[in-house]
């Protein structure tokens, strides 16, 4: 019993903290950019990916920013259309975690996110908060 | 937090499983077939993209939020019109949690809309109301009397008040998601969309031809009901979420009959001294007067049973 209330604790405070991260810390990176609203944040390992889809409507600028903690390592992602084909690497960009856009025609996009690994061979891996933010361009 | 950060991965992964099914308008799964939505997956990848493909994965779906959607029919060049927003005085009326998270959607949809158009008495009577229903959905703190004061003191300053409503809905989507509450959290994004999609049909007038820039921002949903059943189908065992579905279902039939259609491959341009890639790809729509009707009908019907 004890086990299981200091598991769901400490489940909770991870997340709680990954909100202040994604708050505190990654939403500022949209800048002038008005955040969406949405959260999208939680805890990756190394190797792990995670995919979000969303659509982005014509006509509006959009910044998509990819934050992670500094304890873990890397963290690409890429942006795929429907057919699969990549339009945006980070990691052909110098790893970076910020991309404004805006689309001509509305598009179901997907954001894919990988957390790369330090040591592949290695049973222990590192954990993190990770958070994808979406903003919109002010008038 | 460093500390946290350091456990061993299983121990992670149980977490991760418990917490990704309950972030904010999303899921968690480590099997993409379940997930598929009309996208043909993976045909184009390379070696190692599918090497990162193959590995564990969790796949979100995320909607458009109220504050968003505002945007979109605010660009479209739309007028205001305050005879299209749920009352405030309905609140009363919402005594069980489903009520309360798609009400908390819709109200919090309305304020955005009143916030464009610079209506700031009836922007802080919607935060007001959004508070209250937040309140009562237990959400410590997402809206407190604080958020209210900053509101009115910066009622002429949209920037702010855009701001502060953007922070009230994340606050809200993420205590829900923490408190493991995934089906009030979509709920919440429901009620915010189908008012969304409900104040774009009104303000159509029932006219394909009056604003082709706002028929085809509600043409497009199409796009995002896909996002919404993906997101309601996993928690359709639950009662809500399973009610939520078959009023989306009923929606999915009429938007099944319009047709989007992708003319041209996506390209991309960057502007370098930017830095903003334009996503270039040309697309068609097709909604007949007769299916935009039935469309208008169904919102309206599943809006009022959502606000009643």
């Amino acid at each position: 019993m004890i086990v299981i209330a200091m598991f769901a604790f400490t489940a909770a405070q991870v997340e709680a903290q990954c909100f202040s991260y994604a708050r505190g810390v990654c939403k500022t990176e949209l800048k002038e950019f008005v955040h969406d609203g949405n959260y999208n944040a939680t805890v990756l390992s190394e190797g792990e990916s995670a995919e979000i889809y969303k659509t982005f409507f014509s006509g509006q600028e959009y910044r998509v920013v990819v934050c992670k903690v500094d304890s873990l390592p890397p963290v690409n992602f890429q942006v795929i259309d429907e057919e699969d084909k990549i339009l945006f690497d980070s990691e052909k960009h110098g790893g970076e975690h910020v991309w404004d856009f805006k689309v001509e025609s509305t598009q179901l996009l997907i954001i894919r996110v990988v957390v790369s690994e330090k040591d592949k061979a290695s049973k222990e891996k590192i954990a993190g908060c990770v958070s994808v933010l979406f903003g919109i361009k002010r008038d | 937090m460093k500390r946290l950060l350091n456990i061993p991965v299983s121990v992670v992964l149980l977490f991760g499983i418990a917490l990704f099914t309950t972030s904010c308008g999303s899921e968690g799964s480590k099997s993409k077939k379940e997930h598929e939505i009309s996208v043909e997956a993976a045909k184009k990848v390379d070696e190692k993209a599918m090497a990162e493909f193959n590995k564990s994965k969790l796949i979100f779906y995320s909607l458009p939020s109220p504050l968003e959607t505002a945007m979109l029919i605010k660009r479209a060049g739309t007028v205001y019109d305050e005879d299209l927003l749920n009352p405030v005085g309905n609140l009363s009326k919402y005594n069980t949690n489903l009520k309360k998270a798609l009400n908390l959607g819709i109200y919090s949809a309305d304020l955005s809309y009143t916030s464009l158009f610079d209506q700031t008495q009836s922007t802080v009577k919607y935060m007001a109301n959004a508070k209250k229903l937040a309140d009562g959905l237990g959400i410590l703190n997402a809206i407190d009397d604080n958020t209210i004061k900053k509101l009115e003191n910066n009622m002429n300053n949209r920037e702010v008040v855009l701001d502060i409503i953007s922070e009230t809905f994340m606050n809200s989507n993420a205590y829900l998601s923490e408190e493991n509450r995934p089906v009030m959290a979509v709920s919440v994004l429901v009620g915010g969309w189908v008012e969304g999609l409900y104040i774009a049909t009104k303000l159509t007038k029932g006219s394909l031809v009056n604003n082709k820039k706002l028929i085809e921002r509600i043409v497009y949903q199409k796009l995002s009901l896909y996002t919404v059943l993906n997101l309601l189908g996993q928690y359709k065992s639950n009662n809500d979420a399973g009610y939520l579905q078959s009023k989306m279902e009923e929606l999915k039939v009429i938007f099944d009959q319009v047709k989007i259609i992708n003319t041209s491959k996506v390209e991309t341009t960057t502007d370098v001294k930017n830095k903003v890639t334009t996503i270039k790809a040309d697309s068609e729509i097709d909604i007949s007067q007769e299916v935009f009707d039935k469309l208008m009908k169904k919102v309206d019907e599943i809006r009022t049973e959502f606000i009643s």
